[in-house]
């Protein structure tokens, strides 16, 4: 397997919005489905996973309650609010703005210039 | 949407923090079960031997450090200021419990520090700041004046005094202000009875226009105040408004005193209202009004014929409101050309040329009157800045002697302080800790500091106004004393807080974790080695100024005290009472003061006694022109001169000297020709050629009408004040006098011994002679004039104080920081003497440091001092700023004060047993 990539600054933020987006989970939860639907690719760090969580939700974009995990121990479970669904989708789009961009720059034969 | 989330979350930190801490816990915790769940069960399909302690280690490895996390969590939800401040709060007072010491001894400098500031801030508040207690005083404008006092300035053409009917024709047009009040230029005593027989007590009486509160805009709490229907001239209707405090001390806060009538000066008049408790009326000096009485019974108030008529004096000064769209200039301009036009239409047709230009050029300055009319800011002032400056060097010493302490611990602290950082804490967050440690104990300085100012600032008043019976004023400080207090608190607390915070911004990591860091003697960069020599050698130069300063200030004080005054100044007893209120009429007067001298005369010590106008040196003097007969006087010359109504043993009793002829003596009197004595200024001054005696001269005052031969020249001596350059002075023989003026208010004695113990004797002989004499003040010449010299010794006495208080300040930093600097290098001394370096050696190696902050101190305080003495050259006598005597006494008292204090810690260097230094971590 390829060694896993490290996360760009920032992206931490759009992937747990992205994966709390497809259900509410806690926070271990979290981490092993970002692991899950990015296949293994990306190197997550556990401990900036929480104050990234804090930071979410200090910012109104989750939301979290108190509730039972499968094994019932007391979890703490995050799931998105409508303005973190809109906050979502505004960073979405300006990542694959910009990785248009980049592709089209790094893709310049010399002739083009 | 975020806000109010926001918001949210903030607040549950604040209110459950406890709670919001154990939820993140129980988080992370979950976590890393979680994780050791996973960890377990795949080891399990992999038939591995894996205990949940195992897993649990290794789910921990690999999240990586789980305080750090939670400190990067809590700065995430935004944490709250408030909570770290608590927190911040709770450690300082922890750290300063622990070292009681120290903590007594900063919060104790810090508190006089502090409070000296304060006290001086409550005095310059009170006397130069503070506005009358009136509505929207900074529309007051005052003519002309600003200080008490009634000199009519009439050669310099700048008009303060002004008469009655002056007054009413300004009044009444209302073109340049809003209104104008007129009021008497003095305060006189007069005789209270507060109902029929009962007893006659003093009280001050203030003659006013009957729209003074108008104007003011003062109100009463009690009845009314004087209204214009009052004030009707000569048929002015018999009312009085009286202050708080002396409806306090005469009534008792009787709620009945409206409508009640007292009599004063044998007229009874009738109790209208009672004033606010803060107002004094306008002019803020030592015993401030007890009344206020309509201008028109200025004859029942001054006990002479009225001045209130057309042709009366000039002896009123006034004071208006100004009028919106009107500006001062304008204002100015209307007043002076009104004055010029009434002066030129009152002295008639006939006005001499020279007169009509004299007019010409008069005018009225406008001036400020927001903050009233004060002598005791005119005399006060420039003292009061010079003892801020003092105490503002006194508390920087303080803060000297802080930074050092605070630089020294938190260098103590380095290995936790390390420890901290590396466990995740943010630096700002030790910093704030640091500063919060530091503003506490200001805070706490602070707070003593406005306790110990009240006490302070009620002593100074208490001592500078001994014969005073109130002040206007007290000690309690108001909003902007305190303010002025936490202002300076919070600045102080961040002054001294700056070095150790900023040496915790620069500490590095690695280094202080090292557990013998404490000891290295290279520990910290070479700027915060060198910074507690640089704030001694600071505070050293401080305290060189303020040595110096109360130097000077104190060899003022005696110059002015043993000069040589011209009269008695040991022996005599001043006496002041007052005859005209008692009631004496003028032709009484021959009797009454044969009586006085007789019966004082016999009293046993007493070797001569006579009676003045005024003692021997008064601030208030009587001053008029003079003229010689036969000799043509130009209307530039300079005419006026001082005189002083005397009988005739006053030379005996003050012991002037006689330069030629003879002085006043018993045989003038109202029948005889009519004779005056001269000093030696006058003479040289109009009789140049030196033929005095025997010339006749005229006044330009009325009282003195007639010509006067001169029969005698007298040596000069000091009439108004300690500092004055030799004045004219001419003496004349009270009972050739006629009118108010025949009338003395003073008695000199002179006394075998000390006049103290003469006092009670005199005092009895004078309440036999008449039991409703008014004594108003017994006291030695000694005391008189203390009160001349006043302003010199407070600043004097006070600024050897805090020149002492900095020097004890000096000394203990200076005592700290080298006991602090010998610790620290333990470890060298210690090597050094186990390679043979002997005792002499090491002490000098340890006092070389000493000495270099003494020099540079001595270096760069000695020219500071030079400039900062040279601001205060005016109020020195006798000596220059720059006096050598005691710039060099106050260098050596500094460096022998300063070496004994590094002399000891550094004595203790050498007793250090090698052996044990080198083992010391």
């Amino acid at each position: 397997m390829d060694k896993q990539l490290e996360l760009l600054q920032g992206t931490l933020e759009m992937l747990v919005l992205k994966a709390v987006s497809l259900g509410p989970l806690h926070g271990y939860g979290i981490l092993l489905r970002i692991q899950q639907i990015s296949k293994d690719r990306l190197e997550i760090q556990q401990g900036s996973l929480y104050p990234a969580l804090y930071r979410l939700e200090h910012q109104g974009w989750i939301l979290s309650e108190w509730g039972e995990s499968e094994n019932n121990r007391k979890a703490k479970y995050y799931r998105l609010s409508a303005a973190g669904k809109k906050r979502l989708q505004t960073e979405a789009l300006k990542w694959n703005r910009m990785a248009d961009v980049i592709a089209g720059i790094l893709s310049t034969t010399p002739e083009e210039v | 949407m975020s806000v109010g989330s926001r918001i949210g979350s903030w607040f549950r930190n604040i209110l459950r923090r406890e709670r919001v801490e154990s939820e993140m816990d129980a988080e992370l915790r979950f976590h890393i079960e979680q994780r050791a769940d996973d960890w377990m069960r795949d080891d399990a399909a992999r038939a591995g031997t894996m205990t949940r302690e195992e897993a649990l280690r290794r789910a921990r490895l690999e999240f990586g450090a789980v305080d750090k996390a939670k400190e990067e969590c809590r700065e995430a939800r935004g944490a709250s200021w408030l909570e770290n401040l608590a927190q911040d709060l709770r450690f300082g007072l922890r750290t300063m419990r622990r070292s009681p010491g120290f903590t007594a001894v900063a919060i104790l400098s810090l508190g006089l520090g502090i409070g000296a500031n304060t006290a001086i801030f409550t005095l310059i508040n009170d006397i130069v700041l503070k506005s009358l207690p009136v509505k929207s005083p900074e529309k007051l404008v005052a003519f002309g004046k600003e200080f008490g006092g009634g000199v009519q300035d009439g050669i310099s053409g700048s008009m303060d005094m002004f008469t009655y009917d002056f007054y009413k024709q300004i009044q009444a047009h209302h073109e340049a202000f809003e209104d104008v009040t007129g009021y008497a230029s003095f305060q006189p005593n007069v005789s209270v009875r507060l109902s029929t027989n009962a007893p006659v007590t003093l009280a001050v009486g203030h003659l006013v226009s009957g729209n003074f509160f108008s104007v003011l805009g003062a109100e009463t709490i009690l009845g009314r105040p004087l209204e214009p229907s009052d004030d009707n001239g000569a048929s002015s209707r018999p009312v009085t408004v009286i202050s708080y405090r002396y409806w306090h001390e005469a009534f008792g806060a009787a709620p009945d005193v409206i409508g009640k009538a007292i009599t004063v000066n044998g007229t009874s008049l009738t109790i209208v209202g009672v004033t606010r408790p803060k107002f004094y009326g306008i002019e803020l000096d030592e015993n401030p009004s007890d009344m206020w009485i309509p201008i028109g019974l200025q004859p029942v108030v001054m006990l002479q014929p009225t001045f209130v008529g057309p042709g009366g004096p000039y002896w009123m000064h006034l004071m208006g409101r100004s009028k919106p769209g009107v500006s001062m200039a304008q204002a100015q301009t209307w007043v002076s050309l009104k004055l010029r036009e009434y002066m030129l239409d009152r002295e008639g047709a006939t006005i001499s040329p020279e007169r009509r230009k004299l007019i010409e050029s008069s005018y009225v300055s406008l001036r400020s009157g927001a903050s009233g009319i004060s002598n005791l800011r005119q005399f006060y002032g420039e003292p009061l800045r010079i003892l801020m400056g003092i105490v503002v060097l006194v508390l920087l010493i303080a803060c000297g002697n802080l930074a050092n302490f605070l630089l020294a611990k938190t260098a103590s602290r380095e290995q936790e302080i390390s420890t901290r950082l590396a466990l995740g804490a943010s630096r700002w967050r030790v910093v704030r800790q640091v500063l919060t440690e530091s503003l506490l104990l200001s805070m706490c300085g602070g707070a003593l500091g406005v306790a110990l100012a009240y006490w302070g600032t009620s002593t100074m008043i208490y001592f500078v106004a001994t014969d005073v019976k109130h002040m206007p004023f007290g000690a309690s400080p108001d909003g902007r004393v305190l303010a002025f207090s936490l202002a300076v608190s919070l600045a102080t607390g961040l002054l001294f807080g700056i070095g150790p915070a900023m040496s915790v911004a620069r500490m590095g990591l690695a280094k202080g974790m090292k557990y013998s860091s404490r000891n290295v003697a290279g520990a910290g960069s070479k700027f915060g080695q060198r910074l507690p020599n640089i704030l001694v050698a600071g505070q050293v130069a401080m305290s060189l100024v303020l040595l110096v300063g109360a130097g000077l200030f104190l060899r003022t004080l005696r110059n002015l005290e043993t000069q040589n005054y011209g009269f008695n100044r040991t022996n005599l007893l001043l006496v002041n009472m007052d005859p005209e209120i008692a009631g004496y009429k003028e032709e009484q007067l021959d009797g009454f003061y044969q009586r006085v001298e007789e019966r004082i005369g016999s009293l046993p010590r007493v070797q001569a006694v006579a009676l003045s106008g005024v003692p021997p040196i008064s601030h208030g003097n009587w001053k008029c022109p003079l003229f010689v007969s036969g000799r043509e006087m130009k209307p530039d010359d300079d005419v006026l001169t001082t005189l002083t109504a005397v009988t005739g043993d006053y030379f005996k009793a003050t012991q002037i000297p006689l330069v030629s002829g003879r002085t006043i003596e018993e045989q003038d009197a109202a029948e005889t020709p009519k004779v005056v004595a001269i000093n030696e200024t006058l003479a040289r001054h109009f009789f140049p050629d030196g033929n005095a005696i025997g010339k006749t001269v005229t006044f330009g005052d009325d009282a003195a009408k007639g010509e006067w031969r001169v029969v005698g020249i007298v040596k000069d001596a000091k009439y108004s004040e300690p500092r004055e350059t030799p004045q004219r002075m001419i003496y004349l023989p009270v009972l050739q006098l006629s009118g108010p003026n025949r009338f003395t208010s003073w008695m000199e004695v002179r006394v075998e011994g000390d006049p103290a113990l003469v006092a009670s004797g005199v005092r009895a002989a004078l309440a036999e002679i008449d039991p409703s004499l008014p004594v108003i003040a017994v006291r030695t010449i000694h005391d008189h004039l203390n009160i001349f010299t006043s302003e010199e010794s407070v600043v004097s006495e006070l600024s050897i104080f805090f020149a002492l208080l900095a020097l004890l300040l000096v000394c203990i930093g200076l005592y700290g920081v080298m006991t602090y600097s010998v610790v620290r290098r333990t470890n060298e001394i210690g090597i050094r003497m186990a390679l043979g370096a002997q005792a002499d050696g090491v002490l000098w190696m340890v006092l070389r440091d000493s000495v270099m902050v003494l020099a540079i101190g001595v270096a760069v305080g000695v020219p500071v001092t030079l400039a900062a003495s040279r601001l205060v050259q005016s109020r020195l006598f006798g000596l220059s700023a720059n006096d050598p005597l005691t710039l060099i006494a106050a260098v050596a008292g500094v460096s022998a004060v300063t070496l004994v204090c590094a002399y000891l810690p550094a004595r203790r260097a050498t007793k250090v047993d090698p052996m044990v230094a080198l083992r010391y971590e």
